[in-house]
Parts: C-alpha cells; sequence; structure tokens
C-alpha cells in the first residue's frame, strides 16, 4: 500500500514538473548602463556566463596582421590586475572555474562557468580580464610562440588543408587567383611575427555595449544578475568600432578540386548558398537539412545513402552554416581513395532527388518530430543553455522565440519544403573540396588544386 | 593532440554538442546550426579514440578521477546512486536529477575489446555494436533509429577495452519505449550477411579516419601495444584493418550470445526518476528476459617488464614540429582500499602535469621556453591504469631537448616531493570539481557505468571524495615513484620529416660525446 502510494505520489510529481518546466523562462534584462541581458534562472551548482562581442572577432584583424584576435584572446589570459599568468590560473582553479576567451571569424566570446558559490569572485577576476589584461612583451612573445608552434604543426595536417582549402574555394580564391576575402585570411608565420603590443591595445575598440550580448544560466535572480553585469562592465564603451568586411559571394558553377595528399582515405568537404537564420523559409530549410543531412543521428538520406548502403563513409553530414557575411549549406564526408568520387557522385545524386521531388510525408514526420521534440535537451546544463541562446541571439531571436521553436518547426509542411529544396538546393553549384588522392570516375570531372592555395 | 583541441585557429574538427545551439568551436569559429548537424566526428558509434594522448578520459574511470572532487563539507557522497538487480542478474542503478523533466537511459554490457577472442578477428566488440543498429525481428532496419526520431531522443553508443555502452537521452515520459527498444536488442538482433558486408566497409573508413589518416594515432596505437605486452589492453579496440575485412555473420552471433545477456548487463538512468518507477519499469522490460550466467572474464596478465622502457620513433609529413608522448601503466584500482593508490596518484599528476600552475608547464612553457603545451591525462582501466603526458614544443626545439627537460622536472620529484601546500591545493580543486559532474546527466551515468563495467561497486565510486579527502603526503611520495621511474614507461616521438631543428641540447650532447671520446683515445 505505502508503496503504492508512494508511486501514485511521483507520477504526480513528475507530471506536475513537466508541466512547469516543459518551458525554459528566460528573462529579458537591460541593465541601467544598458547591457542587454538574457536571463534563464535554473537550479543547478554551475553557473554559465556568455558574453558574445558582436563583430570583434578575426574579421577586425588588419592587412597583414591575421591572428592578432587569437593572439589577443590568448594574452588576455595570460595575467590580468595584479596577477600574473600563474597566479590568475591557480585563483580560477582554486575556485573550479573556467574562464575562456575565444575570436571566431566574426565575433569574440567570453565563456565563464563557476560554481554558484564561486561566482562573485570569479566575476571580479573575470572584470580584471576583461579591462585590466596585462598586456605585456613577455606574454605577447609566449603566445606568439604558441601560436607558431600550432601552425607549424598543423601544416601537414590534412583535416587543416581542408578547411582552409574549402574556406578559399567558397570565397573564390582557387589556385591563388581573385581577391583574398577577410574569412579566407588566415595566420601566417609572417603575420604572427608582425603583431605588436600596440596592435593588442588597438583591439579594445571593437568592444562596446551597443554590440555586446551577455547571457546567463544559473540560480541566480534578476536583482543578482543585473549587479553582477554593472559590476563587471562598469565603464565599457558604449559604441564598438567596427570592421567593414565584404559579403561573400559564393561560386556560381559548381566543381570538384583535389587538393593531393597522399592519405588512405579523401576528406571531402562540400558546400553552396545556404538559407539565413532570418530568412522566412529558415525552418522549412531546418527541417529540409535535416532529412538531406543533418538531423537525428544515421537517418538521414545522405547517411542512408552513402554510409548504409554504400558503406563509403563512416562520417558523412549536412548542416546551415552562418557567418556575418557567408551562409552556406554544407557538409563534410570521409571516404577512401578507391570510394571517394562514388560518395561525391553519391552526394549529388541525392541532392538532386531532394531538389526535385523534395522529401516523403513520412521523412517530414519523423524529422520534426526530432527536432521539435529534441529541442528541450539542450537546455539540461547552464552550459547548454547559454551555448544555444547565444546563438539564438546571433540569429536576432527576442526571449519568445526560445520557446516557439518546436511549434514554428511541428507547423512546416510538405509543400513548403518541397518548394523551398527546388528555389534553394541547386546540385549544380555544388561545389565539392577534396583533400587526398580519390580515384578517378567516370562522370565526374576533377580539377587540380594548387597546393600554393595553401600560403 | 593537446594542440588541436586548444588551438585558437580552430583547426578542422568540428567539436559540437548536437543538441544545445552553437557558439564557435567550429572552424575558425564559424556559427553552426548544431541544432540540425551532426558533428562528423561526434557521429560516432563506436570507438572514441582520440588522435594524441589526454582525450581518451570521457570513456574511462577517469571520467570520475579526472574530474573527482568533494561532495560536501564533511560528507562522502559523491553522486548517490541507487541501485537493485534484477532476477536475472541484471544491475539497476539510478541517480535523481530533477532539473529538468529528461532522462539519460544507458545499458553497459561488460565486454570489451579486451575480452575478444585473441584467435578470432579482433574487433568484434566494436563491430557487434555497430551491428546493434542494424536491426531486430520486431525492429527491423530503420525502426530503432526511426523511433529514436519520433521520441525527439539523442542516441548514441560506444565500445571500450572494458564495455560496450548505448546510451539515450530523451524527454522522461519515454524511458518505457527506450527500455523496450533496448531490451529488444539485447536479445533479438538479427545479423545478416549484406549488413555485415557494407558495416564492414563502414568501420573500415572509421579506422582510416582515426588512423591510418593520422600519423599521431598511429604512433600512439603502438605505444599502447608496447605498455601492453602481454595484456589485450594492447589491441586496438576498432581492431587491426586486416580483422575488419574478416568479420562474418557466424562471428558476431556467437559474440552476441556470449556477452549479450541481462546477467551481464548494467542499466544506469540519470534525470527525472526514482529508483521505484526505474526499478518498475525495468523489472517489465529487462527482468522478464532469460538469462545465461554471467560470462566470466579471463584475460591474460601483464607481466613485469623486466626495466625495458621502450623508445619509440615515427616519421611523418603531417607536422612540422615534433610531438612527444610518454605512457607509464599503474596498478588497477580493485577495490575501496586500493582507490588510495589511485588518489594519490590523481593528486601528483594534477600537481606534475594538469593545468598552467602544474610543474610541467610551469618549467618548459615558462621557464624554459621550450614547449607550447603540456597535457596530461590519468585514467583507470579495469586491469590497469595508464599515464600519458604530451608534450609540443616551441619551434626550433627537438624532441630529445624537451624529453630531457621532463626528465629534469620529473627526476625532481624525488629530491622536491609533492608539498604539504601542493596537496592541500590540489585536493580542494579536486574535490571543488565534483559539481560538474554531478550537474550533468551524461557525465553522472558515464562515470556509473564506467565503474560498475569495470567489476568495482558502487561503494568504491561512493568513496572517491573521501580517498581524496584522505592521501597523505606519504601516499603521494610513493605514486611520485612511477613517474619517477625511467625505466619502465614507453616514449613516443613523432618528428617531422626533413630536417632537424637546430637545437641546443643535441650541439651540447655532441660535444660532450666529442670530449668523452677524446678522453678514451687519451687512455687507450
Amino acid at each position: 500500500m505505502k508503496a503504492l502510494v508512494f508511486r501514485v505520489l511521483c507520477i504526480f510529481l513528475v507530471s506536475g514538473h513537466l508541466q512547469v518546466q516543459a518551458a525554459l523562462e528566460v528573462q529579458d534584462i537591460v541593465t541601467p548602463q544598458g547591457v542587454k541581458v538574457w536571463l534563464a534562472p535554473c537550479s543547478g551548482p554551475v553557473v554559465s556566463l556568455r558574453v558574445v562581442f558582436r563583430g570583434a572577432g578575426a574579421c577586425c584583424d588588419p592587412e597583414g596582421k591575421a591572428g592578432r584576435a587569437c593572439v589577443f584572446a590568448d594574452m588576455c589570459l595570460e595575467g590580468a590586475g595584479d596577477l600574473d599568468s600563474a597566479q590568475l590560473a591557480g585563483r580560477l582553479e582554486d575556485l573550479s572555474s573556467r574562464v575562456s576567451l575565444e575570436a571566431g571569424r566574426d565575433h569574440m566570446v567570453l565563456h565563464v562557468l563557476a560554481l554558484r558559490r564561486h561566482l562573485d569572485a570569479t566575476c571580479r577576476l573575470v572584470r580584471e580580464i576583461l579591462f585590466r589584461p596585462r598586456l605585456q612583451a613577455a606574454s605577447l612573445e609566449k603566445v606568439r610562440r604558441k601560436h607558431l608552434a600550432d601552425l607549424a604543426f598543423l601544416q601537414g595536417d590534412p583535416g587543416w588543408m581542408l578547411q582552409k582549402a574549402a574556406l578559399r574555394s567558397a570565397v573564390g580564391y582557387t589556385n591563388k587567383k581573385g581577391p583574398l576575402h577577410a574569412y579566407a585570411r588566415f595566420p601566417t608565420e609572417q603575420t604572427l611575427n608582425a603583431l605588436t603590443l600596440d596592435d593588442m591595445k588597438d583591439v579594445f575598440r571593437f568592444r562596446g555595449l551597443d554590440t555586446m550580448d551577455v547571457t546567463v544560466a544559473g540560480n541566480l535572480t534578476r536583482p543578482e544578475v543585473v549587479r553582477l553585469v554593472q559590476d563587471m562592465f562598469a565603464g565599457m564603451a558604449p559604441h564598438a568600432d567596427k570592421a567593414f568586411t565584404e559579403d561573400v559571394a559564393l561560386p556560381v558553377e559548381g566543381s570538384v578540386l583535389v587538393l593531393d595528399k597522399d592519405i588512405p582515405q579523401s576528406m571531402i568537404a562540400f558546400f553552396q548558398p545556404g538559407v539565413a537564420a532570418r530568412h522566412p523559409d529558415y525552418h522549412a530549410a531546418v527541417v529540409l537539412d535535416g532529412v538531406l543531412g543533418g538531423g537525428a543521428i544515421l537517418s538521414s538520406r545522405l547517411a542512408r545513402e552513402v554510409r548504409e548502403k554504400g558503406g563509403y563513409a563512416y562520417s558523412v553530414g549536412t548542416s546551415l552554416l552562418e557567418d556575418a557575411h557567408m551562409v552556406r549549406w554544407a557538409g563534410r564526408a570521409g571516404s577512401s581513395g578507391e570510394t571517394a568520387l562514388k560518395a561525391v557522385q553519391t552526394i549529388r545524386k541525392v541532392w538532386s532527388q531532394i531538389a526535385e521531388n523534395g522529401v516523403t510525408v513520412q521523412e517530414l514526420e519523423a524529422i520534426r518530430d526530432y527536432l521539435a521534440g529534441s529541442w528541450p535537451l539542450g537546455f539540461t546544463t547552464s552550459e547548454d543553455i547559454t551555448e544555444r541562446l547565444a546563438w539564438l541571439r546571433l540569429q536576432g531571436r527576442s526571449v519568445d522565440d526560445v520557446n516557439a521553436y518546436p511549434a514554428a518547426i511541428r507547423k512546416i509542411t510538405p509543400d513548403h519544403v518541397r518548394r523551398v529544396a527546388r528555389e534553394s538546393l541547386d546540385p549544380r553549384r555544388l561545389c565539392f573540396v577534396i583533400v587526398g588522392r580519390p580515384a578517378p570516375l567516370q562522370g565526374i570531372t576533377v580539377q587540380a588544386m594548387s597546393p600554393s592555395v595553401l600560403d | 593532440m593537446a594542440k588541436l583541441q586548444h588551438c585558437p585557429l580552430d583547426s578542422g574538427g568540428w567539436f559540437m554538442n548536437p543538441r544545445s545551439g552553437i557558439m564557435t568551436k567550429g572552424p575558425c569559429g564559424e556559427m553552426v546550426n548544431t541544432a540540425d548537424l551532426k558533428s562528423v566526428d561526434r557521429e560516432v558509434m563506436g570507438v572514441q579514440v582520440p588522435p594524441r594522448a589526454p582525450l581518451r578520459t570521457m570513456f574511462f574511470l577517469a571520467g570520475l578521477l579526472f574530474l573527482a572532487g568533494w561532495a560536501r563539507a564533511g560528507g562522502a557522497a559523491f553522486l548517490e546512486p541507487q541501485g537493485c538487480t534484477l532476477k536475472n542478474g541484471m544491475q539497476v542503478v539510478v541517480i535523481g536529477n530533477h532539473r529538468s523533466p529528461v532522462v539519460c537511459h544507458s545499458v553497459w554490457y561488460k565486454v570489451g575489446s579486451a575480452d575478444e577472442d585473441p584467435s578470432r578477428p579482433l574487433g568484434l566488440a566494436h563491430f557487434c555494436e555497430h551491428m546493434m543498429f542494424r536491426g531486430t525481428k520486431a525492429n527491423p532496419g530503420q525502426a530503432f533509429k526511426d523511433a529514436m526520431q519520433r521520441m525527439g531522443a539523442e542516441h548514441n553508443a560506444f565500445t571500450s577495452h572494458d564495455c560496450t555502452a548505448y546510451h539515450q537521452m530523451a524527454g522522461v515520459e519515454h524511458l518505457e519505449t527506450l527500455m523496450a527498444l533496448e531490451a529488444d536488442r539485447m536479445l533479438n538482433l538479427q545479423v545478416n550477411l549484406d549488413d555485415v558486408a557494407t558495416e564492414s566497409k563502414v568501420v573500415a573508413e572509421e579506422r582510416r579516419m582515426r588512423y591510418e589518416n593520422r600519423h599521431a594515432s598511429q604512433l600512439d596505437e603502438k605505444a599502447w601495444s608496447c605498455l601492453f605486452a602481454h595484456h589485450p589492453y594492447r589491441f586496438p579496440v576498432i581492431g587491426w584493418a586486416e580483422d575488419i575485412r574478416q568479420y562474418t555473420p557466424g562471428l558476431v552471433r556467437m559474440f552476441y550470445k556470449k556477452w549479450y545477456q541481462p546477467a551481464n548487463a548494467i542499466l544506469v538512468v540519470a534525470g527525472d526518476v526514482t529508483l521505484d518507477q526505474v526499478r518498475t519499469l525495468a523489472e517489465k522490460h529487462y527482468g522478464c528476459l532469460p538469462s545465461a550466467p554471467p560470462c566470466r572474464r579471463k584475460r591474460l596478465v601483464e607481466p613485469p617488464s623486466h626495466a625495458a622502457s621502450v623508445r619509440l620513433v615515427k616519421t611523418t609529413d603531417q607536422t612540422r614540429l615534433p610531438d612527444l608522448a610518454l605512457y607509464w601503466r599503474t596498478p588497477a584500482v580493485t577495490s575501496k582500499e586500493t582507490l588510495k593508490t589511485a588518489a594519490a596518484l590523481q593528486v601528483v599528476c594534477r600537481v606534475v602535469g594538469q593545468g598552467r600552475t602544474s610543474r610541467l608547464y610551469r618549467a618548459l612553457v615558462e621557464q624554459h621556453k621550450l614547449a607550447s603545451t603540456v597535457g596530461m591525462n590519468y585514467h583507470e582501466l579495469r586491469d590497469a591504469g595508464v599515464v600519458e603526458l604530451s608534450v609540443s614544443p616551441v619551434a626550433g626545439v627537438s624532441a630529445e631537448a624537451l624529453e630531457k627537460a621532463v626528465d629534469e622536472v620529473l627526476g625532481d620529484l624525488a629530491r622536491n616531493p609533492v608539498t604539504a601546500a601542493e596537496l592541500a591545493s590540489v585536493r580542494a580543486r579536486l574535490l571543488g570539481e565534483l559539481d560538474y559532474v554531478r550537474d550533468s546527466l551524461e557525465k553522472s551515468v558515464i562515470t556509473v557505468g564506467l565503474t560498475l563495467a569495470a567489476d568495482l561497486g558502487l561503494d568504491v565510486l561512493e568513496s572517491w571524495p573521501e580517498a581524496i579527502g584522505r592521501v597523505s603526503l606519504a601516499d603521494v611520495a610513493e605514486a611520485s615513484r612511477i613517474l619517477v621511474n625511467r625505466t619502465e614507461r614507453v616514449v613516443a616521438v613523432l618528428e617531422p620529416a626533413g630536417g632537424d631543428a637546430p637545437d641546443q641540447a643535441i650541439k651540447s650532447a655532441r660535444k660532450d660525446q666529442k670530449q668523452a671520446s677524446k678522453k678514451k683515445g687519451k687512455a687507450a
């Protein structure tokens, strides 16, 4: 009897919990100072705080100084305020906190992971890192050494080669013809050695209240977060300078470019123009991508055709990749030399089939269920929560969109997907970049990529 | 390849959590729509074997040791799991975490690559794991994966030396369906020739991706086969390329029938559930399954290495700088009592090589400016522990110079052992990090699963904070001896092809040699 009552109680508690917790609560806050904050209050001992400095990424690197943003980001953790590198690291470790600063192509992102009980002490350190990093000659040399070493280490790495080659191909810089877009500029020994302390100090002007997003998830109240953010960003410049970057026009014609390297498995990247997050067809494109090559594990058309049926690849997948100035529908695959071009052929075939015929009703329903149903799984830890919320904000969403995503997905109809497939998927524009030594295949024309494209 | 992970240039790996949104960590920080994307590297069914040292963590007890820490003041609780055993011998463990209405459901089989029959093709445990996704009678073909999609569930699996695990994450209302599906494929897998043929090709591609394409991984694979000369940990989990070509339905069925039994399985569930709820459902879906008695694991014992160290050198065109890795074997944890050694070793590793305040980092990166990164990793397998040290040089520094510098720091441990202050600080850090494990459903499940799959009890797991709390300076000094010992380790050097870097150490070594031979000449 007792066990039964306990069980019933448990079920009730769980259901009640479900009703209350199915939606993530997100508060939209603007502090008196003007900092825009999203707060997702949640239980648990871990607090995640993510700050996106929009536009302060590698795109701000001056000509001839590629790598500046990345070096700057690393230097900020080499001592701040009264603490040198070891002292700062030691202090953070003592607090069980993790602070990272990373420069991507477009943005610079600060991530703070701390236990609730150590949050205040951690944030005081973060303030020092943000406003008083010790940008000294010794730390510049140390960070430069590391980046030079990383570069040398990666030079012959096929994955690195692929990434570089694919990006350069995307911006139209193949065989060293055409202008070099900011996205295709990579650090070299020369550019890293050209960096000075003045260059580092110049980075601060790309940060400002008007381009900052702060996202917090943890056991905090609104007044606590406001106070924390006020303290952390007091004195922050109201306006950030912006670096101008052109939009990328992806190649109008598809191709298969090969960068020769003697490795048993050819690494393949492919892309065509994508659908931007702000486009009205975006959610339909997301659903379409789920069927095409994204979505649930091993359930996409590409996974079935290329991996399960063909056995050509262990990994194959697609996604919508959006940078501030480039939107791609992109994918990756890895296939041995003998079968790499068969994989390419199959990918093209699937692309054409879906462009012409859309997807089946069954596929659509399954992926809708998956995308909508798995959405809450991204909200189970503070870190996951801020990662996703920061991403939604970069897409220009509001707090209401956070919980509206499943509904937006479930509204997508087969006809809508069919139209988007017809309008957006273009197998003739699909560009393949391969690092490896793929065996030739009749029907596929391949062009060699000069290794100097990586210089 | 600690380097690749920390490379600020964000190299070609895709490190993404497919559930959450993005944020950088895509190549060069691109914005990645991971609500749709499956990371190429993460879309794994099988071996999570990193290219180089420090990443093996997740799938070993290291998950436990690496992140181990203290629970609360004076308390000894870690994850507070609750367990029971079903009639047919299947173990059940539940970790309550009521933060979200989500559940992480997993089934762990106490079989890994080290349990394979070495007279048969290797990598069967991993291959069997792949085949588990190819369908049963009740759920043929894509049915299992379709069902996962419909539930909005994330799922995957992995194989390691000691265990094979199948795990899903879904809304708690789907727990029963997850159990039904997992219970179905526990005993009813269908293995046919076509599927074996195709999946063999897939696994061959996986091997190419992880090993044949990456010289650093090949070196790591070789290093393990030297570290364990006899014990089956010497085999790569995925098997050798020749093995992968020899799989047949008969081999798979034989393996499956032997090892995939309820009495050989552990159910670990974490999330918005209670033991009673899970037990009720488990009895309904798993408890009714017939079981053979649990399999006995018989493995060759690794004999002492007779104080012979091994040095491996591999030349590669995949890098322009050398890379250095060192490996040590450590005793296994077999009980609460032997946990003490593991705790002490964890402290030593933290002091010596983990993080920017470690001795190796301060000496090699800061002081002597020889290295750009230092990574140290310690994890326990069922029959042994392994410590891996990875050091990457800055330009112009040879592997020999690095090795010499590493030996100086390690040798110094004997003269200047871990101090009371270092011990206190590291202890507090290890304990403080425990909350991160408890906060994550996945980490909780993996920590529990790895422990039990290594044939340890929950009491051992739960006594970890206490073990850390009790480590003494004497324990640490004892544990340090393993690292100080230069005669029982494997050194693996990755050399860039074409040209050695000018380097002081080599020059002075040559000078010493010249002087020594001059003296000899004189004496003669």
